[in-house]
């Protein structure tokens, strides 16, 4: 029952086991998004070539790697749903804090990514498409997938460096200067990985018989490679205090493949006839790739162990104090499973009963809070039409809501309810005490004389001290209490609202202004 | 654990969610599924038939097919991931590890059906003859299959949200994932997405105009059509079958709140529009159904679009009655729609939530009013409500006093079906009632995107 409180301390695989899962997941996923990269690149690059030079449709080099590019595309991504499930599960604080923190561009990132791949795929699938118009799609297609590294970037930069959360915090939401240098050589490393890993897959899906092909492919790998000791070493100082024995190792590895490398293409290159990158160079990218990854790996659990050490601790704490409530949330739920808001009863305990009463009396749980207290319903005489008024709109000035939220077969289950509950459609019951015509008369001439200000003189409301009345006086032609409760309003007035008591008038004449109240229903005007 | 509030704005949290998610639906269960099992059905039929226009069509089919399926396709189904994490990333992460075990293997399971994908599509023409087409035969079905793998998982897992039957008391995963509505949304999704499929292929055979004899041509497209209409109508009916079965499988007390998620408040009182939306949706695909199988191309190529509008439109219906009904949970039983447990929403009325929100006591030393009533907003009715956009916080307490708001406040769960209680002390509803109120009154938006970290501006 315990790891439920808080499911932060669910742990479906242990975590060392989880990091290797992240490691080998985080390697896959890289090497495909690489080679994705790198082909945009370098086949959008050769696509203006052939543009510019007008070559031939049927020899063209950049279709035939254009169309190869759905296979990283579709492995790299099926691979990263895998990554980002188990990440999300096992660094989700900072994970999400990472998400939340840049989440314009986490968000972002998915119409970027969509329309990114259309388009370098809508240049590379025979689909119809005037050559300008592939010319702007590949162009916007490969700024697109150029722009989707650098967000995945600040999102891992954000997650590992949980010490740096309120400095960008407190920047509002920006990276303070360090880290956007880190983050930048970072992005730049990614991009020249890009181009060689690129350059490798083009090598082996379409060369064969093509020399040439193969020697400028040879290039972008060399020159890739170089570019990537350059950005390496950057962002090796950018990340100084991080790199210890464990590190350092698979580091040196890495260079160590990458140089071996560079030599074994610069030696080939230079022996005539043969460009070959060969079974040893086709191994060694592997290789460098998980030596970099490995360090990369090292680093980022220094910086996130700790932290998630800390927040399972704190978990802990939170779930000892959350299970003495678990009763509660079963009970809670229990009673959630049995309501079914399908009739008047239910619907009025649970939506109105807080405020109106379980009696109708207007002595919810609430009456004590509110400065214009619920009407007592158990009182009312209207007629159906200002009530169902009254519930689709609320009242102005006070708590009473509007309730569309029940569609019309239920507030009309509500309304029989109040009916057969309170009988508040039929007419006020009689007088208890007859006034005289006397008082009558004096009733009506002070009706029209005062009450009429805000009443109006038919009672509807309209009384020129009503206008912007919150809330307004209700319509005496379609609107009653009993006579009973009538006279109370008239003695105590109507608390949080615009009427007074008129306790110093005589009984009588108040007895009078009910009668008169009494007499102002009539059949309302058209329908609503 | 709180994390940095961010509102997306005008759309709100639930629309963003939704519409990307809708998307995806469409094509996973439409394209990837519909449209590739009439693809494979057209190649199969060439193969018996041994004509091969019906394997060239195919062949042509699936190129935008493959396409559309890998990029927009994944990427919507990634950009699930991405948008439920950030804008509900402890429901997000609940799931996760709730399901992981489900969520890994349907990963892996989607990682094949995309190799197998791309070597249908790529290998086609090595794969032309003889046993070769039998293998390449046999790759579509197997993709099929894994596609119905895939359904299989995920119908467990999301259908866990809206009924997960005995899960709180059992606390077996296994419990979570065979729940009531596992078996009936798995061929609700998979005959729907055929159906959709029908429907989709319609619209994709009017852009072949590979075929120089228009003789050929005419009755190719005529056989097509019968078959997709043929599909659309045994789908259909079965997807309508299926539908009553899910519909029935969910508890009374969410199941009864189908209508409204449809009308909403703009409409509720006119529940005839309810029918008339679905009566035309569903009767527009009904007679696309007909007119394919009438082999009529011209009345076809007619009404193929607005039968593409319907069909969306039943797909949005049914993935928003499905969302908007499970409220005020967004793991029914565990989790509500503020994203705190019954558990911690009862500890947070009792000790308050303000002292617990790091992000909004890092922001600055000491939280302003305003401040503490934005996070306040921020982790309680931000999933459902924006400040100024769609389901207008602004709109829903317009007209109310501020002592009824705060009543308000305090009653959500009781009020209102499908909203959650409220998760802090009747002190912190007050403050909130208050922000609140002040919006309903101020002439401009007050945009909400982040934890300000300056104070905020001067009153208007």
């Amino acid at each position: 029952m315990s790891d439920l409180s808080d499911m932060l301390l669910l742990r479906p695989v242990q975590d060392a086991w989880a990091r290797w899962m992240l490691f080998l997941l985080f390697y896959l996923h890289l090497l495909f998004i690489l080679m994705l990269i790198g082909t945009a690149i370098i086949g959008v690059h050769h696509f203006l070539h052939s543009f510019w030079t007008g070559e031939k449709f049927e020899e063209r080099w950049d279709k035939k790697m254009l169309k190869k590019f759905i296979i990283p595309k579709a492995i790299g991504v099926a691979l990263g749903t895998i990554l980002l499930v188990t990440i999300q599960t096992y660094y989700a604080v900072p994970f999400y804090t990472a998400t939340s923190m840049f989440a314009p561009y986490w968000l972002a990132a998915i119409p970027i990514m969509i329309f990114g791949f259309f388009f370098i795929d809508g240049i590379s699938h025979k689909l119809e498409v005037h050559p300008y118009m592939s010319l702007v799609l590949g162009l916007i297609g490969l700024l697109l997938v150029l722009i989707i590294p650098g967000i995945f970037v600040v999102v891992l930069v954000t997650t590992e460096d949980s010490a740096q959360w309120i400095a960008i915090a407190q920047r509002g939401f920006r990276l303070p200067m360090p880290l956007s240098v880190h983050w930048f050589f970072r992005y730049l490393h990614i991009i020249g990985a890009g181009i060689v890993f690129g350059a490798a897959f083009q090598y082996l899906a379409t060369t064969e018989g093509h020399e040439h092909r193969k020697h400028i492919l040879v290039r972008w790998m060399v020159i890739g490679l170089l570019a990537q000791f350059v950005i390496g070493g950057l962002l090796a100082l950018t990340l100084q205090q991080w790199i210890d024995l464990w590190t350092i190792l698979p580091l040196l590895l890495g260079i160590l493949c990458a140089v071996v490398l560079v030599w074994l293409l610069f030696h080939r290159w230079g022996k005539p006839g043969i460009h070959h990158l060969g079974m040893s160079g086709v191994l060694l990218l592997p290789i460098l790739l998980f030596g970099m990854l490995f360090a990369r790996q090292m680093i980022q659990q220094q910086k996130v162990i700790p932290l998630i050490a800390k927040l399972d601790a704190n978990a802990q704490q939170w779930r000892d104090r959350l299970d003495p409530l678990m009763p509660q949330q079963l009970a809670s739920y229990q009673d959630q499973i049995r309501e079914v808001r399908d009739n008047g009863a239910t619907i009025y305990e649970r939506s109105c009963s807080f405020c109106h009463g379980r009696t109708g009396l207007g002595d919810g749980q609430e009456r004590g809070h509110l400065i214009t207290p619920p009407e007592r319903l158990a009182y009312v005489r209207a007629d159906p039409r200002y009530i169902y008024r009254i519930l689709t709109t609320g009242v102005p000035g006070t708590a009473m809501p509007y309730f569309t939220i029940y569609e019309s077969p239920r507030l009309e289950a509500l309304m029989k309810y109040l009916g057969q509950t309170w009988d508040i459609y039929s007419p006020p019951g009689s007088i208890p005490a007859a006034a005289s015509p006397e008082n009558t008369a004096e009733a009506q001439r002070y009706f029209n004389g005062t009450c009429s200000r805000c009443h109006g003189l038919d009672g509807s409301g309209n009384g020129e001290y009503a206008e912007g009345l919150a809330p307004p006086p209700p319509d005496f032609r379609w609107y009653s209490l009993e006579p009973q409760r009538t006279f109370e309003v008239l003695f105590e007035g109507y608390p949080g609202t615009a009427m007074p008591s008129f306790r110093r008038l005589p009984e009588e004449v108040r007895w009078g202004l009910v009668q008169h109240v009494r007499s102002l229903r009539t059949e309302p005007p058209a329908a609503r | 654990m709180d994390f940095p509030q961010f509102q997306v704005p005008s759309m709100g949290h639930g629309m963003t969610i939704g519409s990307n998610a809708v998307l995806h639906v469409l094509v996973s269960h439409g394209i990837a599924m519909g449209v590739f099992f009439f693809i494979w059905l057209t190649e199969l039929i060439g193969y018996f038939r041994r004509d091969e226009l019906w394997d060239r069509y195919a062949h042509w089919a699936i190129v935008p097919t493959a396409v559309t399926i890998t990029s927009l396709g994944a990427i919507t189904g990634v950009g699930i991931w991405f948008t439920i994490g950030t804008l509900a990333p402890r429901a997000a992460s609940s799931m996760l590890r709730n399901f992981f075990w489900p969520w890994w293997v349907e990963s892996w399971d989607f990682l094949l059906e995309e190799i197998i994908l791309l070597c249908y599509y790529l290998l086609w023409e090595k794969l032309r003859t003889g046993r070769g087409k039998l293998f390449h035969l046999s790759l579509g079905l197997d993709y099929l299959l894994g596609a119905w793998i895939s359904t299989l998982l995920i119908s467990g897992i999301i259908g866990f949200q809206l009924t997960p039957g005995t899960w709180l008391w059992d606390q077996s995963r296994w419990i979570a994932w065979d729940n009531p509505s596992l078996w009936p949304q798995t061929f609700l999704r998979f005959f729907g997405g055929l159906m959709l499929g029908g429907v989709f292929s319609t619209g994709l055979l009017f852009f072949w105009k590979k075929e120089p004899d228009p003789a050929r041509l005419a009755e190719f497209g005529r056989r097509s059509l019968r078959l997709y209409g043929l599909g659309i109508v045994l789908f259909g009916a079965a997807t309508i079958g299926c539908w009553l079965w899910y519909f029935y499988s969910i508890e009374p007390t969410f199941r009864i709140n189908y209508l409204f998620a449809i009308l909403t408040s703009h409409i509720s009182q006119t529940t005839y529009w309810f029918w008339v939306m679905l009566g035309v949706s569903a009767g527009i695909v009904a007679i696309l159904a007909l007119v394919n199988l009438a082999g009529w191309r011209f009345g076809a190529k007619l009404l193929v679009v607005p039968a593409i509008l319907g069909a969306i439109a039943l797909t949005a219906g049914f993935e928003r009655i499905r969302e908007f009904i499970r409220g005020p949970y967004v793991m029914a039983s565990w989790l509500y729609a503020s994203e705190w447990t019954a558990t911690e929403t009862a500890r947070f009325e009792d000790r308050g939530m303000l002292p617990r929100m790091y992000w909004l006591n890092i922001s600055s030393p000491e939280p302003t009013v305003h401040q503490s009533a934005q996070a306040l907003f921020g982790h309680n009715c931000m999933t459902c409500h924006t400040v100024e956009g769609l389901n207008s916080i602004r709109d829903r307490v317009a007209g109310r006093s501020p002592d009824g708001i705060a009543a308000i406040i305090n009653h959500t769960r009781e009020m209102v079906p499908w909203m959650p209680p409220f998760a802090g002390t009747r002190r912190e509803s007050e403050l909130m009632a208050a922000y609140f109120y002040d919006l309903a009154r101020a002439p401009a938006a007050d945009r909400l995107n982040h934890y300000p970290t300056h104070p905020p501006e001067e009153r208007r």
